[in-house]
């Protein structure tokens, strides 16, 4: 692990995990980093120290997700097992499993409004309590669950799937009204803006597809030169940053839609991007190419600056921003968990 | 031995063929065969897999469409999902073998390893291996068109339970097979017995192979397969057959003399083979001359005699529309006796029963010009994508001392540059069309237009 620029950012810690990191999840106190290598175990590690507090053995065959409860007590695992775990930062045995369905689990999500937690295995969605039991069982998606995303401010949780999203009400958590956003694409991931008017996704085939709420409105950016693997909102719900194998491009939200304009190319990684994450709190931008080039801007009202870049052996997989503080926790495909503390503008 | 060094991506190998053609025996085999390889298993069907050194996953075939105007462009999101997580272990494996389901187009698969970027970095479609049960595919031929887009896919095809079926019939199906698929290595075997290496590490564009196996595969296309010339002793001679793959089969029978044989004949022929046939039942006599003759094969099971007239001794030229082998076709002497002919050759047919499916290879020596090809390729594939299965080629681009290779799968292509000619090597570019309905003429025009 190496840095340019060192006066903008450390290395905080760093730990090794037994193979690629899967998944990332910083509790919403901030006190954790959960991380999930591919072939399974789950490190709970203290954010301040790096110190690695427990491991869980996580799933047969991999962990695919993690999730933690809002109160920070639970964390949630999906696996390749069928299951979904749920640990306890106070114990080494798992206190719960859940039997999700017969296929992967790759989506688990902790309401942050209901006491609820959603698993998706293969295209079977299910609703729990937080005793662990089953309080629903949906008809299943036509096909495989990609991603699940809760509207930042009401119980409405979005499912994305080849050729559909599922907008689920939860107002009551035994018979949700079920409302679904047709197209024809095959949808990889789904993202509210923070404010909670758009729903964005991207497609395997090369496209961008945004939905309005309410109302429902959608509109499509094209001309991406692979699919959309990565997309990420900026706080203030202004700036939507997505990224194709080339290059990572900014779609300014300020005047609504902006179909039609022209969005703004971030010059700078050299290797296709694997993952992007805006700043919680502030306006950077961090991105991690499969090359193993960390790249962070900062965004004003007049665009984008590069503020820092660093890199990794082997590419990156993960990215995620503390929910407070300046700090950015990056997975790699070798294993590494590192975490990175940012300084003031160094202006 | 298995593995490319020029290409660091995993390769992956398809396996698909109709149920009970052996695909799971096949697995079995490759799976506890020493071969000191670690392989994943993506399976389809739920078989009879247990083996501690290969992962086994089983996924649901899940075909996404591409949503870009081309219907023909789709990919199989099951694998993605899977294939990307197996490339973030840290144990990397060997090989990757995908199964399908028998009734399963090769399409989306092959199209997966092209059209999605993540599994192009990181994997390589090393070959479609399509399994062939030798006793039930000409049925399957006839009602799937899974089944015949099966056999237009592979890079090899195993003609599987030939112990189940009498030769003659291996040879006529070979005959049928390779006139679909001029490209793909063919290999007999019983109880899927057959040797990996001839399955597994099918990479490299081998197309000297092919042309090498199939020499008409460049020469213009003739409406019959086959043409030979024989000497008719005095006497009553015959045209012999047995059941075939079709019910009827056009022919024409001309005098020729012994100086040009079958080279004016045959241009006399084609010309005959548009014209209206004249129905010929088993046991009707057959006249040398200008007659297009469709023998009912179907009105007689089993042996089949037409009489060639006491008039037609001497020499005579015989243009079948099918290979003799696919109906154990021969010419017996006024004695019952088998006659060899004096020279026979295979045509390179445009059609064959009506399967459609054909191959087209083209050679050209002077150097291509890229940017010509690219835009001529993406012309044609944007029009004719949907029924162009597969296309490989070795190209000798203008100012490039390497070989360019290239594959692809419908609408997707996927090249590079490869090692540099050797100083012995002739320069050719030559590539091959497998498809339906391909225009042989069109394409080598269109071809042509590239060169530098």
């Amino acid at each position: 692990m190496s840095g340019e620029n060192t006066s903008a950012a450390r290395i905080r810690w760093a730990v090794e995990l037994a193979d690629g990191v899967q998944d990332l999840a910083w509790s919403p106190d901030g006190c954790w980093l959960a991380a999930a290598a591919v072939s399974g175990p789950i490190s709970l590690i203290a954010t301040a120290t790096g110190e690695v507090s427990r491991e869980w053995p996580g799933h047969v065959g991999g962990t695919l997700k993690l999730a933690w409860s809002p109160d920070s007590r639970r964390l949630a695992s999906g696996g390749q097992d069928g299951c979904a775990r749920v640990w306890d930062p106070n114990d080494d045995e798992e206190r719960q499993r859940l039997a999700a369905g017969s296929d992967w689990v790759g989506g688990v999500s902790f309401s942050p409004y209901a006491a609820l937690l959603i698993t998706a295995a293969g295209k079977e969605l299910r609703a729990w309590n937080l005793d662990g039991q089953l309080l629903r069982a949906t008809q299943p998606h036509a096909s495989t669950i990609t991603d699940l995303a809760w509207h930042p401010q009401q119980p409405l949780l979005a499912s994305s799937a080849f050729g559909k999203i599922h907008l689920w009400d939860w107002c009551s958590p035994e018979s949700p009204e079920e409302r679904i956003l047709p197209h024809p694409s095959p949808l990889l991931n789904a993202r509210w803006s923070p404010n909670g008017r758009y729903l964005a996704c991207g497609c395997q085939d090369n496209s961008l597809r945004c939905w309005t709420w309410p109302g429902a409105g959608d509109f499509q950016m094209s001309g991406y030169a692979s699919k959309v693997r990565a997309l990420a909102w900026d706080r203030a719900s202004r700036w939507l940053a997505t990224a194709d194998r080339e290059i990572v491009t900014l779609w300014d939200f300020e005047h609504g839609p902006p179909t039609g304009a022209t969005p703004l190319n971030i010059e700078g990684p050299s290797d296709a991007v694997r993952e992007l994450a805006f700043q919680a709190v502030g306006h950077r931008l961090a991105a991690g190419d499969q090359g193993g080039h960390l790249l962070v801007w900062d965004l004003d009202e007049r665009g984008y600056r590069l503020l820092w870049q660093g890199a990794l052996r082997g590419g990156f997989q993960r990215l995620a921003w503390h929910p407070r503080d300046r700090l950015l926790a990056v997975g790699g495909e070798d294993g590494t968990v590192a975490v990175f503390e940012f300084t003031r503008y160094p202006h | 031995m298995l593995t490319n060094a020029a290409d660091p991506r995993i390769p992956v190998t398809v396996l698909t063929g109709f149920l009970g053609a052996g695909k799971t025996t096949l697995l079995n085999r490759i799976l506890t065969e020493q071969h000191g390889q670690r392989i994943a298993v993506i399976e389809n069907e739920f078989g009879e897999i247990g083996i501690d050194q290969a992962l086994v996953i089983n996924a649901e075939e899940e075909i996404f469409e591409m949503n870009n105007g081309c219907l023909c462009c789709t990919v199989r999101g099951d694998l993605i999902r899977i294939l990307g997580n197996l490339m973030k272990r840290r144990d990397k494996f060997d090989r990757i073998l995908v199964e399908t389901t028998g009734l399963a187009d090769p399409g989306p698969v092959a199209q997966t390893f092209f059209m999605d970027d993540e599994m192009k970095d990181k994997l390589r479609l090393d070959g479609i291996v399509t399994l062939v049960d030798c006793k039930h595919v000409a049925q399957h031929l006839e009602d799937s068109a899974e089944c015949r887009e099966q056999i237009a896919f592979a890079d090899t095809l195993v003609l599987n339970k030939v112990d189940l079926v009498d030769e003659t019939a291996v040879d006529m199906l070979e005959a049928r097979l390779r006139a679909m698929n001029g490209l793909a290595k063919i290999q007999r075997a019983r109880m899927a017995r057959v040797d990996l290496g001839q399955v597994l590490d099918l990479g490299g564009f081998d197309l000297k192979r092919a042309l090498d196996l199939n020499p008409a595969f460049l020469e213009p296309e003739y409406p019959f397969e086959w043409g030979g010339w024989y000497a008719l002793p005095t006497g009553e001679s015959a045209l012999v057959l047995e059941d075939g793959p079709d019910p009827d089969m056009s022919a024409v029978l001309l005098p020729v003399s012994e100086h040009d044989a079958l080279v004016t004949a045959r241009e006399t022929a084609a010309h005959l083979f548009s014209t209206t046939a004249v129905a010929a039942q088993p046991g009707d006599a057959l006249e040398p001359g200008a007659h297009h003759y469709r023998l009912r094969l179907a009105a007689k099971p089993g042996f089949k005699r037409f009489p060639l007239r006491p008039n037609a001794a001497g020499h005579v030229a015989l243009f079948t529309q099918h290979h003799p082998d696919e109906f154990a076709l021969r010419v017996l002497d006024p004695n019952g006796q088998p006659l060899q002919p004096l020279y026979a050759h295979a045509y390179n047919a445009g059609h064959t029963h009506d399967d459609s499916v054909s191959s087209v290879g083209l050679v050209e020596e002077r150097p291509v010009d890229p940017f010509k090809l690219n835009r001529w390729l993406g012309d044609l594939l944007r029009d004719k994508g949907a029924d162009i299965f597969r296309m490989k080629g070795v190209l000798h681009l203008a100012d490039n001392a390497n070989r360019f290779v290239f594959q692809g799968v419908h609408m997707l292509f996927d090249g590079q540059a490869d090692r540099p000619w050797r100083a012995e090597e002739p320069r050719l570019s030559q590539m091959i069309f497998i498809g339906r309905d391909l225009d042989r003429a069109d394409l080598t025009a269109g071809f042509r237009a590239c060169l530098d």
